[in-house]
């Protein structure tokens, strides 16, 4: 029961999904086709499940730091400040969500929003740009034929995105362009091909119960 | 020049220059402060979220009568007795039920989409309607079959096989590089948008 109950849930629910994309006539005995099943149950069951999930993760975030703030362990104050800014925004947004006709308090949300929580992402992306300086250094050594072509490709497309790439050569964007469409993209669409291959695996191994580590139960490589 | 007078204007620009502040000095409490802010808000924006679709997804249509949604709200409650040893092993079911969802779309966009699609859309652009469209889509599919010979481990590397590994790397290098490109000029765009907004929102000297 503890073992079996959960891989016979993965399979049955793994293969009403793949069964609603392919088929389309009632299940016998059901009177109900399986996209149908998959629109009216599982995606809606889908959604509640994984809010439910979401908030646990939280919950995990919020008793390692109430630990900290609780037994004063060192730096306990930033855990106070994770803490408070956590219960302000979940609190609000909370209120938004389950009252959306508030137009007040979503207006109040969005200043909280846009202007504390937005420019800290934007921030940390820009910080990215910081660190690209140091990451190019050590990407653009020109150390054998390899590391030349990707080199070479990388100015070529960081020429062709730029304006002045445009006024020292007007042939930058073009080349900038068809390394994007041809060879990148075709770069792209062979690991996509070999990633999908490695999913499918994957998958079909879990649903076929021979991959169990998600569940925490063992028998899975 | 004229600075903003607004006050979020402020909190803004002093969100980015604390998020700054690590790269272009170093460690320091104001990021840390701005890096907890950031860990929380994102955490209570996250839980904001889930909590609205549980009550607008959950209880609601539940309270109108669909009674079949009783089963995703006991599983999601399951989730939590990961937190009472005895009965933890209930959480299991929760698990099984988002991972059967993944696992099913997945095997069937992976295969359809991503397998199929991909190597449909290599195979149809050779030989295109010209010349140029030709060339390029003799390269689309060379190159492609040169980067999965690369992956190849199975067959003997013959002097072919090996060959076409080499141009596999040599393409892959070409995409790295593209990858790089495009990675260095949109992480740019956004740091000079911030300048933008500094300079010109919040100093008023744009």
């Amino acid at each position: 029961m503890r073992k079996e109950a959960p891989l016979l849930i993965t399979f049955v629910v793994a293969l009403i999904v793949m069964l609603s994309q392919v088929t389309t006539g009632n299940v016998p005995g059901l009177g109900i086709s399986m996209p149908v099943l998959f629109e009216r149950y599982i995606s809606p069951w889908m959604t509640v499940v994984s809010a439910f999930s979401l908030c646990l993760a939280s919950v995990n975030l919020i008793v390692i730091h109430s630990r900290n703030v609780s037994r004063k362990q060192p730096e306990w104050i930033y855990s106070l400040i994770l803490l408070g800014s956590l219960v302000l925004y979940g609190a609000w947004c909370t209120y938004v969500q389950i009252n959306p006709d508030n137009a007040a308090a979503a207006a109040t949300y969005s200043l909280l929003y846009n202007n504390i929580l937005s420019p800290l992402m934007t921030g940390q992306w820009a910080c990215l740009a910081f660190y690209v300086a140091s990451a190019s250094y050590r990407a653009f050594r020109a150390r054998n034929l390899e590391a030349t072509v990707l080199l070479v490709s990388a100015i070529l497309v960081m020429l062709g995105a730029t304006p002045v790439g445009g006024v020292i050569w007007s042939k930058f964007p073009v080349i900038q362009r068809w390394l994007i469409d041809v060879p990148n993209m075709t770069g792209q669409r062979a690991l996509l091909i070999g990633a999908a291959i490695g999913s499918f695996v994957a998958c079909l191994r879990t649903m076929l119960g021979i991959e169990r580590s998600h569940l925490g139960i063992g028998g899975g490589s | 020049m004229q600075i903003s007078t607004n006050i979020w204007q402020w909190i803004s620009v002093a969100c980015v220059f604390g998020m700054w502040s690590l790269p272009l000095y170093k460690d320091n409490p104001f990021y840390r402060v701005c890096q907890n802010v950031f860990v929380g808000s994102c955490a209570g924006h996250a839980i904001g979220i889930a909590v609205g679709n549980i009550v607008n997804y959950g209880f609601q249509p539940l309270g109108q009568g669909k009674l079949d949604l009783l089963i995703p709200i006991i599983l999601g409650l399951m989730l939590y007795t990961r937190f009472f040893p005895g009965i933890a092993w209930l959480s299991r079911w929760p698990v099984a039920f988002l991972v059967g969802v993944g696992v099913g779309q997945t095997i069937y966009t992976s295969l359809r989409s991503q397998i199929i699609n991909q190597s449909i859309a290599a195979m149809t652009k050779f030989p295109g309607q010209d010349l140029a469209s030709s060339l390029n889509g003799l390269i689309s599919l060379i190159g492609l079959l040169a980067i999965l010979t690369y992956f190849l481990f199975t067959v003997p590397q013959s002097r072919f096989v090996k060959g076409m590994s080499q141009l596999g790397r040599w393409m892959m290098m070409v995409t790295f590089g593209v990858g790089f490109g495009n990675v260095v000029s949109g992480r740019l765009s956004v740091l000079l948008g911030e300048l933008l907004k500094i300079f010109g929102d919040w100093l008023g000297m744009i």
